[in-house]
């Protein structure tokens, strides 16, 4: 009889243990789950598309080998396997680009300086092509005959000239928003510099020469709105038909480059023009 | 026949003290001889502005937008279109 107290001490205090055990990894599940949905950013989709385009990758090298064993035997069961392999690597093809225009949509999200109304309007596009490619896996989910597969492979390729030029634009668009978002913060820096020089010319010293160097940093902004503007056009002049659209978007982002070397130029004078401030 | 061995030491002698006069004495040198002279330390005048709130500020500033125009990733060469097989046959 005096043992059923005892027991029924370490029933409860067991049942207790288990309770709080159970909410704290339910409560812990809970919240592990719903930061995993709320932190869908471009590392998580960039993840993505790595995952997807090394499936593809993989799977194209399955219907490579399958074509080539159909092309030389042309058995029936080559020709299965051949409609196969190649249902599963148009399956993943689409994924692969999905994925990839994911990771660009959430780019041009998280990238600070992108211009608004460009951002809304690649954010469009790009979830026009996804949508497009979300339907497009549908009719490549069941096993169908070599023809329509053709049919189907055919219908990517014709658009992905235009889907391309939507790339190319809105990597440029992000580059843009890099560069906007720098040179705005070199000119409040220039503003800053200016008022200084002011406030000392104010004081009855000299300050020519600072003049004449701001005037030089701020031409060197200027330059660098130049490039990126000769950039903006090369990427807005793409077109689908275009054969060379990879060399022009190499020679946009070559221009974006040269747009930051003169503002890295702006900054070294703003420097230049410290340290003469600084001196007697 | 007796001069020679007397010629020998004499000869043998003459050179030990040529030798001898070559190889300095000691070889290290007063520690006058090893100071270089010191090069005066270039102090730059500066001026009242130097130590001022805005313009250190500003210097600060420079500093963090250097970084930045450093750092800035131009090239995004992970995010470059996928290569795809978009010429599909069987």
């Amino acid at each position: 009889m005096k043992k059923l107290p005892k027991l029924l001490v370490l029933l409860s205090f067991s049942l207790l243990t288990y309770c709080v055990t159970t909410s704290f990894v339910y409560h812990f599940s809970l919240q592990t789950s719903f930061s995993q949905e709320e932190t869908f950013d471009y590392n998580r989709a960039f993840n993505d598309y790595v995952y997807n385009y090394n499936l593809y990758r993989s799977t194209h090298l399955d219907y490579i080998t399958a074509k080539s064993e159909y092309q030389s035997y042309n058995t029936l069961t080559s020709k299965t396997k051949a409609l196969e392999a190649t249902r599963k690597m148009l399956l993943q093809r689409d994924k692969a680009f999905e994925t990839y225009l994911t990771s660009l949509r959430m780019k041009l999200k998280e990238e600070t300086g992108v211009n608004t109304y460009k951002q809304s309007l690649y954010f469009l596009k790009l979830d026009d092509e996804v949508t497009w490619l979300k339907q497009h896996q549908s009719f490549l989910t069941t096993p169908s005959t070599i023809e329509d597969l053709i049919k189907e492979s055919r219908k990517l390729e014709n658009r992905y000239p235009s889907t391309s030029v939507i790339n190319y634009q809105a990597l440029g668009v992000v580059f843009e928003g890099k560069e906007i978002y720098l040179r705005e913060e070199v000119e409040e820096l220039i503003d800053l510099v200016e008022k200084k020089i002011n406030e000392i010319k104010a004081s009855g010293e000299d300050t020519q020469i600072m003049e004449r160097w701001l005037i030089e940093a701020k031409q060197k902004v200027v330059l660098s709105q130049q490039k990126q503007a000769e950039a903006e056009t090369i990427l807005s002049s793409m077109e689908p038909k275009d054969t060379g659209k990879a060399k022009n978007y190499d020679q946009a982002r070559h221009l974006f480059s040269e747009s930051n070397q003169y503002l890295k130029e702006a900054v070294s004078f703003l420097k230049e023009i410290i340290r003469e401030v600084k001196r007697a | 026949m007796y001069l020679l061995p007397l010629v020998i030491l004499l000869v043998f002698t003459v050179l030990l003290i040529a030798i001898k006069k070559k190889i300095p004495t000691s070889s290290t040198l007063p520690p006058e001889a090893n100071l270089t002279t010191p090069t005066p330390e270039e102090s730059i005048p500066l001026s009242r502005w130097a130590t001022d709130s805005g313009v250190l500020e500003i210097e600060e500033k420079i500093l963090l937008i250097e970084d930045k125009l450093e750092a800035v990733d131009l090239q995004e060469v992970k995010i470059q279109p996928p290569i795809l097989d978009m010429d599909v046959s069987l």
